[in-house]
């Protein structure tokens, strides 16, 4: 994670004269000390909504620039240095790692998105619906969560895959379950303190029946939070996509998969040829720097409001 | 109680009615025993201090809370324990204004959309003519109609408030009950939304259930008034009797503690303050709630409740021993000695002891 700056939390309590408009919304950190707070979380925001745009252009731009497949082998040019023709180098059986690394993200991109997109939609409602309904329904719910919780996320994904079968869908699957926990722990967080705000009692004052209270009044408020979560997510799902395949339990060879790649370098490190694990490697720590530091900044734009 | 029957009933029946939450430090009975009638067409202030019970009374009868105890009628029909599919088509009849708008608004709804969602679901317009009637509605509380696409971070105090008390109105509601709907509003706005209510009144018909703890607003927006503390009515009749003629020592001291805007007029009234702090309500108050702090107070008055006693026929009674028919039946503790002047003068008696 992308270091916080040290006086993030200063507080300064506004002058009593200050509350002349009556409808301010109640803030106990005063507007300047905000503003610095986000102009200085914004410029690291910047570089990695940067870094993010270089790996996508790469992904999309990057197959069409050069003459070579992604998983063919080509034998006349085993494991040749970085050159003019090779940007990157090649592997093992003569494939272009940048040809290889360039398709690699846009498979990456897309399981980490949807990893999100899934772990953020069904954390949500679960999170969503216990926090509302509370009592049993909560008690079940959370006890289930707290269960995935007991296990660290990469390894409950790795037993997921391995239950399910490594196939590019079932790694998202098994992402996504082993993520969601966070989502339902912070939209059912949400919920609570939101079921009793006085806009919730209006909804049912006016005849709103509960379900819509809850999914139309209450859930878009949670969510927020829940959107900053989802950006961390995008880079802790690529590492783990990428661990996974890595350890041969995710996406399958000879998929081009950035954790695959560095898996059929792994072994040539030690004899010089660093190219085929470190394209890739970078590919990884830029896409994951990138996520929390613009992770960090959209955090930093739904606290302000 | 007599059962009314339902051609000439109240239009608003609450007997005898209870609250008691449950908290970590016990229970707390918020609202002990509270009977009071609201007749179609009426304004009616239930004034108290902070903790009296009015807002707990309020949300029983919006259905907020569900009473521990007592019955509430509404056109003559039990909607005490009435469940929510039931009491939802009701819920058009009986609307509520909230204290701040800007915790009752949903931030994420612009004013349209908040608007249009109880016209909706008591189909009170159809999608044809659903626009017109937003406009009627920012109309009746002199809203500009572009406002409707806002939300309400982008408006002001009094132009929540507004929409606040449009999207009470929506339904055309025969009772509405307003929690404090001026208390977050600067002094000059507040005056404006209680002109509003007052017109809405007149031109509409409703019926207001008024709470407050601002009196003067009460004053000049209710005709009846209802004062409660420590969740028990105390005095209750017509605005201006209470307010020249209040007879509950309890009333007495709040009246006393009103602003008078006139500073030349401000020594010529006696701050009656009363001793001790509002006591917590843990437990069931035996008696009058008033006792430990009444300057008047009797060894009678600790003991069953306190019936209500007619001061003057215009319905105007108070719950208090010192106007007993029989009041020397009744022993008063002899120690407070200014306090019996103050009470002959209050009761404009001259003291029988």
């Amino acid at each position: 994670m992308a270091a916080t700056p040290s006086n993030a939390q200063a507080i300064s309590v506004s002058p009593p004269g200050s509350a002349a408009a009556p409808d301010a919304a109640p803030s106990r950190i005063s507007w300047q000390a905000r503003l610095r707070r986000w102009r200085r979380t914004r410029a690291a925001g910047l570089v990695g909504v940067a870094a993010l745009a270089a790996i996508v252009l790469l992904a999309i731009v990057g197959p069409l620039l050069i003459p070579f497949d992604p998983i063919k082998p080509n034998p006349s040019v085993i494991t040749q240095p970085p050159s003019a023709t090779h940007w990157m180098g090649t592997d093992q059986y003569g494939r272009d790692i940048f040809a290889r690394v360039a398709a690699a993200g846009r498979l990456d991109l897309t399981v980490a998105i949807s990893v999100t997109a899934l772990a953020l939609t069904i954390g949500s409602l679960i999170g969503g619906v216990a926090g509302y309904m509370g009592g049993i329904v909560d008690d079940v719910a959370m006890r289930f969560i707290d269960v995935l919780l007991a296990f660290p996320a990469f390894i409950l994904a790795l037993g997921i895959t391995a239950m399910l079968g490594n196939e590019a869908r079932n790694v998202v699957i098994a992402v996504a379950i082993a993520y969601m926990p966070y989502f339902v722990r912070i939209v059912r967080g949400e919920m609570l303190s939101l079921r009793e705000a006085e806009y919730a009692a209006a909804a049912k004052c006016v005849g709103n029946p509960r379900p819509r209270i809850m999914g139309y009044h209450l859930l878009p408020n949670a969510l927020p939070p829940a959107f900053v979560q989802a950006t961390l997510t995008l880079g802790w799902g690529i590492l783990d996509v990428a661990g996974l395949s890595f350890l041969g339990v995710g996406i399958k060879p000879p998929t081009a998969e950035w954790g695959v790649i560095i898996g059929d370098g792994a072994q040539y490190i030690n004899s010089g040829q660093w190219w085929i694990s470190v394209f890739p490697g970078l590919a990884i720590l830029i896409t994951v720097l990138g996520f929390n530091l613009a992770g960090d900044w959209v955090r930093e734009s739904v606290l302000r409001r | 109680m007599t059962d009314y029957p339902a051609a000439n009933a109240p239009l608003l029946d609450v007997t005898n009615l209870q609250h008691t939450f449950q908290t970590g430090a016990g229970r707390v009975f918020a609202v002990n025993g509270v009977s009071f009638r609201i007749d179609a067409g009426e304004a009616v202030g239930l004034v108290g201090e902070s903790g009296s019970g009015k807002s707990t009374v309020a949300k029983c009868l919006v259905r907020l809370l569900e009473p521990s105890g007592g019955s509430m009628r509404f056109r003559g029909a039990d909607i005490t324990h009435m469940n929510e599919r039931s009491f939802r088509p009701l819920r058009s009849q009986i609307q509520m204004v909230f204290q701040d708008p800007t915790m009752s608004l949903n931030p994420r709804l612009t004013v349209r959309q908040t608007l249009s969602e109880p016209l909706r679901l008591h189909k009170t317009a159809t999608n044809g003519n659903l626009e017109a009637r937003l406009h009627d509605l920012m109309g009746l509380v002199n809203l500009d109609r572009r406002l409707l696409g806002r939300q309400p971070h982008q408006l002001s105090g009094g132009q929540k408030q507004r929409v606040g008390i449009a999207r009470a109105i929506a339904t055309n509601p025969a009772f509405v009950v307003l929690d404090e709907p001026t208390a977050s509003l600067d002094m000059s706005i507040r005056i404006q939304i209680i002109s509003l209510l007052r017109r809405l009144q007149d031109e509409l018909g409703m019926t207001y259930l008024f709470i407050s703890h601002d009196l003067s607003t009460v004053r000049h927006l209710c005709n009846r008034v209802i004062v409660m503390y420590l969740g028990q009515v105390v005095e209750e009749g017509p605005v201006e009797e209470i307010f020249t003629n209040p007879k509950h020592p309890y009333t007495q001291a709040l009246l006393s503690a009103v602003p008078i805007p006139d500073p030349a007029r401000r020594g010529q009234r006696r701050r009656i303050v009363l001793p001790g702090e509002t006591p917590h309500l843990t437990a069931p108050i035996v008696g009058c709630p008033l006792a430990d702090r009444c300057p008047y107070v009797m060894p009678a008055c600790r003991q069953g409740t306190i019936p209500f006693f007619d001061i003057e026929p215009g319905g105007h009674r108070a719950a208090c021993l010192l106007y007993a028919e029989d009041r020397d039946a009744v022993a008063i503790d002899g120690s407070a000695e200014s306090a019996r002047v103050s009470r002959s003068e209050a009761s404009g008696r001259t003291g029988s002891d």
